[in-house]
């Protein structure tokens, strides 16, 4: 299916001017990002986010992470299955996920891993550089081997 | 898509869904209803447009909301 695109009259605003006339909403999604990253597991949410990115925009690699855990292995395919078509996440697929993290946890993960598909997607369609939410105080996991 | 949640619902006494299953960690459940009002209530986009969006994605993701 392709849209087929705003009319000439849409209107059509950049995501500068967007966020300009909508400030609140910014620095809650910004918030919100953080308290995700914060919610989840820290490596784990990192995994999540790289693949995330990888995925979508065909660049990245998780090789940095060394070698995954069974757990974290289960969290990519989700991740994987996630963004391909979510209706393809089977009771099977959950199982494995339940074995290794608890409600909480599973909460914790898909949260962040929808906020990391959708504001990754929103970032690719407005084309903004990549960059961490400017009031995170979530450390970087990837850096801190 | 499975029928059944996959999670129990975190408050007790009522059934499973989205609001009962972010319960489960209640700090962002809060962020995301003080996003969500703020989204649905206030900005620059008329509820035409919203509902549009809303439910043609609801539509593509076979989203019951």
């Amino acid at each position: 299916m392709t849209w087929p695109g705003p009319g000439p009259d849409s209107g059509a605003a950049s995501a500068a001017e967007l966020l300009a006339l909508r400030p609140n909403l910014g620095v809650l999604a910004q918030a919100l990002c953080a308290d995700a990253a914060l919610a989840a597991p820290g490596r784990t949410a990192a995994v999540v986010s790289a693949r995330v990115e990888q995925l979508i925009t065909g660049h990245g690699s998780l090789a940095g992470f060394g070698t995954l855990t069974d757990a974290e292995q289960v969290v990519v395919v989700l991740a994987e299955q996630f963004l391909v078509d979510a209706h393809g996440i089977d009771d099977a697929l959950m199982a494995a996920f339940g074995g290794h993290y608890s409600h909480e946890e599973q909460v914790a993960i898909l949260f962040h891993l929808a906020m990391a598909d959708g504001f990754t997607k929103f970032a690719r369609v407005f084309d903004l550089p990549d960059s961490s939410p400017p009031d995170s105080s979530q450390p970087n996991p990837r850096q801190e081997a | 898509m499975s029928t059944t949640p996959r999670l129990p619902s975190a408050v007790a006494g009522l059934p499973a869904n989205l609001g009962t299953i972010l319960a489960h960690q209640p700090a962002l459940a809060k962020g995301f209803s003080a996003l969500y009002a703020q989204f649905w209530s206030h900005g620059v986009l008329d509820h035409v447009v919203k509902e549009t969006a809303r439910i043609r994605n609801a539509r593509v993701t076979d989203c019951g909301y």
